[in-house]
């Protein structure tokens, strides 16, 4: 397998830009929703004991 | 379950900064959202007019592919970096005084970065085409890492700034009894459950104090990304490795410049003068001379490089700056971006708002005409036909008309904002910030963690 082939047409073909796109926003939007629950998930044991 | 307490930092001035979002709507609101919406609705039929009869309609011909569209996306997004670096830069560098001014500056951000993408679509043919960046983007096209990059930090400016704005909402959603059902409800929505304990104030600062990494990283990498549009293309001047930077400092200059104006406008409507004292402006001012000699540093490099280099093509933008079509432009953009407001600053902006607002204003104006200056002329004297072909652009009213609705359309957004939410940090800029009547059996170790790190311990 040329793997200097393969990581060159990621770059060269139409397409997988699209995709790393939208994996870089995915990516931060599921971040996001994780931290801003965990911010408003603070002392909520605490609270519940 | 018992019903859990909530606490809200104690601060001095809570009455004067949740006083503007206390009364109804009234004519005053509506006749500024109202004129507002006029200069947008022109703008919208104008653009109506040129989406059916195509670009044609506005000055850009061959070669002059670009103008003021492209010029406002570049200024918009330049603006759109005052709130990251306010808030973040400023925040990893603990600047206290960055403190009051931090939401109007992640606000400018936040209501200045959609007209800067908006302009990308505006300046397109056909903007249906735009699904093609997803479906058939090639990474080696710098207008592919613009769009991630330009996306990711709308996203990640939309994040940090809610983050922020999380207890001044709780604390709007439990002091203003006596507004409307729905703008309760609004704030209990957007609230998300905040009660103040010491442990969501440590996780807050926490995930704030990693997003400024994040987001400082960001703002390099947008503007910088932004230049490259450019910069990634052969044609003279553009081509350059000092346009990134160049571009990045520019950007901060007039977003810093921006947020003194903005600032000096909620002071004013708003009656918030004990609570943005002069002083944030003297810091400003500082910043402001800082910028001011970097950008000079920076124009002379890139000047004094073309000029030794001496190469043709090069040579007619240049001259076409200094003493060619573009050299009024060019003169007045460095008197309003430079000479003008250092002095100003130096003799006259200590303890003086109107100087400080007449030289930021000045630096805006001169922002936008560098940025038609470093992309017009090259256009008009393109590298491979410099010879043969002599370009010209001549901006329509629809572009103008256009233009002014983008600027409007910032303006509405952020009056609506300032109406409804506190333009000031309540929490941030509490004096008092202890928890322990509202959670005395719980541990304190997360508020106090958060309160030394904001005393500098």
């Amino acid at each position: 397998m040329d793997l200097g082939n393969l990581i060159s047409s990621l770059f060269l073909s139409p397409g997988p830009g699209g995709v790393i796109v939208i994996l870089v926003m995915g990516g931060a939007a599921t971040v996001y929703f994780f931290l801003t629950r965990w911010i408003i998930a603070g002392g909520k044991d605490e609270d519940n004991h | 379950m018992r019903q859990a307490q909530v606490y809200h930092p104690d601060n001095q001035y809570e009455e004067a900064i949740l006083d503007p979002i206390k009364p109804p709507i009234n004519a005053r609101d509506l006749l500024l959202w109202g004129g507002l919406l006029v200069v947008m609705g022109i703008g919208v039929a104008a653009y109506v007019r040129q989406f059916i009869l195509g670009l044609g309609v506005t000055g850009m011909n061959r070669p002059v592919y670009w103008g003021v569209y492209i010029t406002n996306f570049v200024f918009f997004i330049g603006l759109a970096h005052s709130g990251t670096f306010i808030s973040a830069i400023l925040r990893l560098s603990g600047a206290e005084f960055r403190k009051p001014l931090a939401r109007a500056a992640e606000a400018l951000t936040l209501f200045s970065l959609p007209f800067g993408v908006a302009s990308i679509m505006i300046d397109m043919g056909r903007p249906d085409r735009v699904m093609n960046v997803i479906l058939y983007g090639r990474f080696e096209s710098p207008l592919l890492w613009d769009f991630t990059a330009v996306s990711l930090y709308l996203f990640s400016s939309v994040v940090f700034f809610y983050l922020s704005l999380l207890p001044d909402i709780a604390l709007c959603r439990d002091r203003l009894e006596d507004v409307p059902s729905w703008q309760r409800s609004m704030y209990r929505i957007l609230a998300l459950g905040w009660k103040g304990h010491p442990e969501q104030f440590h996780r807050l600062e926490r995930v704030m104090d990693g997003m400024a990494i994040f987001m400082t990283m960001l703002v390099v990498t947008v503007h910088t990304v932004v230049s490259w549009v450019f910069g990634m293309t052969i044609q003279p001047v553009w081509h350059s490795a000092l346009i990134g930077p160049f571009f990045l400092l520019g950007a901060i200059f007039s977003g810093t410049a921006a947020v003194v104006i903005v600032l000096a406008i909620l002071r004013k409507a708003y009656h918030l003068e004990d609570v943005l004292p002069v002083g944030l402006f003297n810091s400003l001012r500082k910043l402001l001379i800082v910028f001011s000699l970097g950008w000079l540093y920076m124009m002379i490099a890139e000047h004094l490089t073309l000029y030794y280099g001496n190469i043709p093509e090069e040579m007619e933008v240049f001259w076409q700056r200094f003493t060619g079509d573009f050299s009024i432009m060019f003169w007045v953009m460095t008197f309003a971006v430079f000479v003008v407001p250092i002095l100003i600053f130096i003799f006259r902006g200590k303890n003086s708002i109107a100087w400080m607002v007449t030289a930021s204003v000045l630096i805006n104006i001169g922002m936008w005409l560098e940025r038609y200056v470093v992309i017009i002329p090259t256009e008009t004297r393109p590298r491979l036909l410099y010879e043969l072909v002599q370009g010209s652009y001549t901006p329509t009213w629809t572009e103008w008309a256009i233009t002014a609705s983008l600027f409007a359309g910032m303006f509405l957004l952020y009056s609506i904002f300032t109406r409804f939410f506190p333009v000031v940090p309540l929490w941030e800029t509490a004096e008092t910030l202890e928890p322990e009547t509202a959670f005395p059996e719980k541990r304190q170790r997360g508020f106090r963690g958060a309160r030394r790190r904001r005393l500098g311990g």
